[in-house]
């Protein structure tokens, strides 16, 4: 990370520069100009569920002492930050010929039931989304998460799936819909529209970063910014308005791919109006830290690559999918920090996990083998995941595996939130105390089962979340209960429900609520 | 919904599309009369005139009944991949700008992409905020590349006048369209020009130009094809020009040459000859070759070559190379040189010392010359035929120390047959553990003949254990082998489906002619090409037992079986070159 004092020394050159220094221009001197450090919201997750056996901490509520794989959090003194959870349940949701992890990852992040599966020229299992995803919930009803421009960003460190699926490497899904051509059921259905993360670090940081250049913010060179964004508004308006002739012109089934087009036009330009008008910037904004552009060739792998009966792989692709990782997280914080955007999702990867990982297998540490594939070798039974460590060989190789891939994830994520923690903003506050971030996965064990599942939730301390406890529910409860009650901290109030009446994750959990007690009003 | 036999397409409609380009070739009338007339695309398209009719059931040339309709597809627009995005600002400015937009934004190579390419994730069929990102910064850095190389590229010279600027700007855009500009289109890149750039913004010369380029390669009319043919409310063919976009990213990812363009703007695609003859000659491209080339190589899953895991002191990475080569030579020589059921059935590949141990062939093949490369032909050894006994193909689906029947015949069902089979449900998970269990030293044949007997097992595994038994005489990484890991005799003679006729056949060799003889292999792949032309499946898919389907297979049935007859039968069909009436909603 470089240190980047945009009002006094930076500045730029082409397209992009223009505009992403005149966005963090103006966003820092908005900032500057509020009361309190902006609420900000953060999905994470995780691959492959749990072992329940190593997941469960001994006791509960304050008292509880952390398993193994809940231990990474903790060495990174982040227990304070954080509560544990097991217990979410997504058994009640439903999407016709879903796959496990295929339609339990849009169940994890949107909470609703959905229509069935999309053809996607491989297996019919993917399942597509019945509603939007909470970050796009969020940023619809809560004004101050809200920023110009798109206002969020997806990052993803590794996009290997099983055979063409969309469902199990996205997170966020739009509220705008398009009816595709299902697998299951036979002929169309309506889906929300994937709204797909970034693979590549490089193309996350140009998203958010794009040409920054050194110089200074001179009025010459404001002007000349100044000059760019007319000129680039003038470009968005002229695709608007081509679009609209399309649209005028074609089918009324393809009016929604035209709508998304003109959508994702939209929010940038009126990010561009906005900055037109704004004229010129003061001197003296608040600093914020500009990561350094990651590689251009780091990016995660992907394509299909089911791997299922030939587990073990030719070397390690950990290595790698860390500094993926590293590299997205460190854009996700920096953005926060500038506050270019004020919501995201991160994904380490698909359920169907294809990253391999080197020195996890008890019987043979030098070999590699990949995550999911590994979850459903065989002889591990269906419900191994469920039930204590076996006794012995290739299952207890299995299982073995199975918990450290998750152990390494959330070391990995623990080494992310400990960045959140000791980040500041703007107002010299954590990032951490103001970013809720839910850490959930899609699948409650290998078996694929959706319930009980575990969870987290990290952050948002200074937003009334009260952490440190680990609750094991009995009966299960909804996923969405864990953001209700990340929207009780976001919307600061005891009762978010009532705001978000007509969503459609409701109709699909109504007797969802918050979880009790951790939160008050701050 | 019956297509031109019956007279159900409409006259053409002068005005419906035209302000947007969209209605032909941009030569009024050029496509709507030959649209406009009854039985034009019946009997011109089709060919034989006895193509019957385009919904509901029909009995096809082997007595097989087909369902649905002839046209695939409903009247739409068709987003370009990222790859024709880079490729299209590659013929437009320069080859080394699309390499470097591909590296940029981690666009995926040829031989890697999904088959068809919007089917993959990282694509989709529509612009989303993400995609929407790609496309604007290959659209921004081709903008930039003008301004860096002006007087080359635009001919206007340093001290560019505004007229030079704007001619360029529209010739730009009547290339970029693939089709000319209408007039209305060149008012508004004027207007962008002179009043929002040179005007409002008080741009440069250079600077409008710029940002005026990026505004045209971010245009619809660039990231879109339409397929609307003169009225997208009725049934009928595209437009000539619309038809010249999709035969040429079906065939080369790329807009379509000057040549094609002229074709098109002279009536020459409105028949099967015309079209034919512009496939012919394209075929014969490099680019078309490459293309081509690499959906075959996606679709048998050759790149899956450089991960797969074997525990095999010979499979080396030097193998690892050679059988992917050997695939890319094998595949080429096929695909250009032989028929279409020659990959199950050809005796001749191309091989390197490495490979030949594998086939246990004598290298070099006496009187053989070998390449730079130091591979030369060879013939297949008696117990082998086509791709399906290459080591290359069996040690990508191969586990790291054992062979799988299974894994084998779910991929000869599914990628020869064009059938799926849904995996096993959760729920039997156990009965599957405990068969493996309790029978520790089943030989892959006991082990099938367990299934063939357990409920549910054999529903699904009669559909596809024959594949794989009678491949169980080659090993891993595709070496003949007489017996098993146990010493235990391998006995390769099964019987096979129904889906293929049924019958016994002894080994890989017969499987492979059976498959052949079937008609289901050449099916299948006229099904997956017919998917591949279409682009975007995501609204409908030609099945294996569609009208569609069926009248490329009856086509290709009257042909020399080349693959280049079957993209011709493809290219020429109607559910290629028409679309249903459009979806009003």
């Amino acid at each position: 990370m470089t240190r980047y004092r945009m009002a006094r020394r930076s500045f730029l050159a082409s397209v992009g520069g223009a505009i992403g220094l005149r966005v963090m221009l103006g966003n820092l001197v908005a900032l500057a100009e509020g009361a309190n450090s902006p609420a900000r919201f953060l999905i994470t997750h995780w691959p492959v569920g749990t072992l329940r056996h190593r997941f469960l901490p001994m006791g509960s509520g304050a008292s509880y002492v952390a398993s193994p794989i809940i231990q990474p959090f903790i060495d990174a003194g982040l227990r304070d930050d954080m509560s544990v959870f097991y217990g979410f349940s997504d058994s009640h949701l439903r999407c016709p010929g879903g796959g496990g992890h295929e339609a339990g990852t849009p169940f994890t992040t949107t909470c609703a039931s959905a229509a069935g599966t999309r053809q996607n020229g491989g297996e019919g299992d993917d399942g597509v989304a019945g509603g939007p995803s909470f970050d796009q919930i969020f940023l619809k009803h809560i004004p101050e998460l809200q920023r110009p421009g798109q206002g969020y960003v997806n990052a993803l460190c590794d996009a290997r799936v099983d055979s063409n699926e969309t469902s199990t490497q996205c997170l966020s899904y739009s509220y705008t819909t398009r009816s595709i051509a299902a697998a299951n059921p036979r002929g169309n259905i309506t889906e929300h529209t994937p709204l797909l993360p970034r693979l590549g670090p490089v193309q996350l940081y140009a998203d958010l970063f794009s040409n920054f250049m050194p110089g200074g913010s001179t009025p010459a060179n404001q002007e000349t910014a100044a000059k760019a964004l007319l000129m680039r508004k003038s470009v968005l308006d002229f695709s608007l308005g081509e679009l609209n002739e399309l649209k005028r012109l074609s089918p009324g089934s393809e009016a929604p791919k035209i709508d998304l087009h003109a959508e994702a036009i939209r929010k940038i330009e009126q990010q561009l109006s906005a900055q037109i008008e704004g004229g010129m910037l003061p001197t003296n904004a608040p600093t914020c830290m500009v990561p350094v552009a990651p590689a251009s060739n780091l990016t995660g792998k992907k394509g299909n690559a089911p791997g299922y009966g030939s587990e073990q792989t030719q070397s390690d692709d950990s290595p790698t999918h860390e500094q993926v990782a590293k590299a997205h997280s460190g854009i996700l914080l920096a953005a926060f920090q500038c506050d270019l955007i004020r919501v995201a999702t991160f994904q380490f990867s698909p359920g169907t996990n294809h990253v391999s990982f080197k020195g996890m297998w008890p019987s043979d540490p030098n070999k590699s083998f990949m995550h999911h594939p590994v979850s459903h070798m065989s002889p591990f039974l269906g419900n191994a995941s469920s039930q204590p460590p076996p006794s012995g060989g290739q299952p207890l190789d299995i299982y073995e595996f199975l918990a450290s891939v998750q152990t390494w994830y959330n070391a990995k994520l623990a080494s992310i939130l400990q960045s959140f923690k000791t980040t500041t903003d703007a107002f010299g506050n954590s990032l951490l105390d103001y970013t809720v971030i839910p850490y959930v996965t899609e699948v409650a064990e290998s078996s694929h089962t959706r319930s009980p599942k575990a969870g987290f939730l990290f952050g948002g301390t200074k937003l009334g979340l009260k952490h440190g406890t680990f609750q094991n529910f009995s009966p299960t409860r909804p996923q969405a209960d864990l953001y209700l009650t990340c929207a009780q901290a976001l919307m600061q109030t005891a009762d978010p429900k009532e705001k978000l009446a007509d969503e459609k994750f409701l109709s699909s959990n109504p007797n969802c609520a918050p979880i009790e007690g951790l939160w008050s009003n701050a | 919904m019956l297509l031109a036999c019956n007279g159900a397409i409409s006259p053409p409609e002068a005005g419906t599309v035209a302000s947007f380009g969209t209605a032909g070739s941009g030569v009024p009338g050029v496509a709507t009369t030959r649209v406009g007339g009854p039985g034009a695309v019946m009997n011109g398209v089709v060919g034989t005139g006895s193509a019957g009719p385009s919904s509901s059931s029909s009995t096809g040339a082997a007595g097989a009944t087909c369902h649905g309709e002839k046209l695939a597809s409903a009247k739409r627009i068709v987003r370009l991949s990222f790859n024709q995005i880079a490729n299209t600002i590659g013929t437009l400015f320069s080859p080394e700008l699309a390499a470097k937009l591909i590296a940029d934004n981690d666009i995926v190579d040829w031989e890697h992409r999904a088959f068809p390419p919007l089917q993959s994730p990282r694509e989709g069929n529509s612009i989303t905020d993400a995609t929407w990102k790609t496309m604007d910064s290959m659209a921004a850095s081709a903008a930039q590349y003008v301004v860096d190389n002006f007087a080359t590229v635009t001919a206007c010279g340093a001290d560019a006048t505004d007229a030079c600027a704007q001619q360029y700007l529209l010739e730009l855009a009547d290339q970029a369209f693939r089709r000319p500009a209408t007039a209305a289109e060149k008012e508004r890149i004027s207007t962008l020009y002179s009043g929002a750039l040179r005007g409002t913004a008080g741009a440069t010369v250079i600077e409008a130009v710029q940002y005026s380029v990026y505004a045209i390669l971010q245009s619809p009319q660039v990231v879109y094809r339409t397929e609307f043919g003169a009225d997208w409310t009725v049934d009928g063919r595209m437009s000539d020009l619309e038809l010249a976009s999709a035969l040429s990213f079906f065939l080369t990812d790329n807009l379509p040459d000057a040549q094609l363009i002229a074709a098109a703007n002279d009536g020459k695609l409105a028949t099967p000859t015309g079209i034919a003859a512009e496939v012919d000659r394209l075929l014969k491209t490099e680019p078309a070759r490459k293309n081509l080339h690499g959906a075959m190589m996606s679709y048998f899953a050759f790149p899956q070559l450089e991960s797969v895991k074997i525990d095999d002191p010979a499979f080396t990475d030097g193998l690892r190379n050679s059988m992917y080569h050997e695939a890319e030579l094998f595949l080429q020589n096929v695909l250009w040189n032989g028929h279409v059921t020659d990959l199950l059935l050809s005796k001749q590949t191309t091989v390197n010392a490495n490979l030949a141990k594998v086939y246990g062939a004598t290298f070099p093949a006496p009187g053989a010359k070998l390449d730079a490369d130091g591979f030369g032909p060879i013939t297949m050894p008696d117990l082998r035929m086509g791709i399906l006994t290459q080591p290359g193909f069996l040690a990508t689906r191969s586990r790291p120390d054992k062979t799988s029947v299974v894994g084998r015949g779910l991929l000869i069902k599914n990628a020869f047959l064009c059938t799926e089979t849904p995996p096993p449900p959760e729920s039997i998970a156990e009965t599957i553990a405990s068969i493996v269990a309790a029978n520790p030293d089943a030989s892959e044949r006991d082990l099938a003949n367990i299934r063939a007997m357990t409920s549910p097992c054999f529903s699904c595994h009669q559909t596809f254990d024959a594949y794989g038994l009678a491949l169980d005489s080659f090993d891993v990484i595709g070496r003949h082998r007489m017996t098993d890991p146990k010493g235990r005799p391998i006995d390769t003679s099964v019987t096979l489906p129904e889906q293929v006729g049924g019958g016994m056949a002894k080994d890989a060799v017969e499987v492979a002619m059976k498959l052949a003889a079937s008609g289901g292999f050449a099916e299948c792949m006229g099904r997956n090409l017919m998917n591949y032309a279409l682009a975007d499946v995501s609204a409908g898919a030609a099945e294996l037992d569609s009208c569609a389907v069926d009248e490329v297979a009856q086509a290709f049935a009257q042909t020399d079986g080349s693959f280049s007859a079957l993209i011709r039968s493809v290219a020429t069909s109607q559910g290629f070159v028409a679309r249903s009436k459009g979806i009003a909603q």
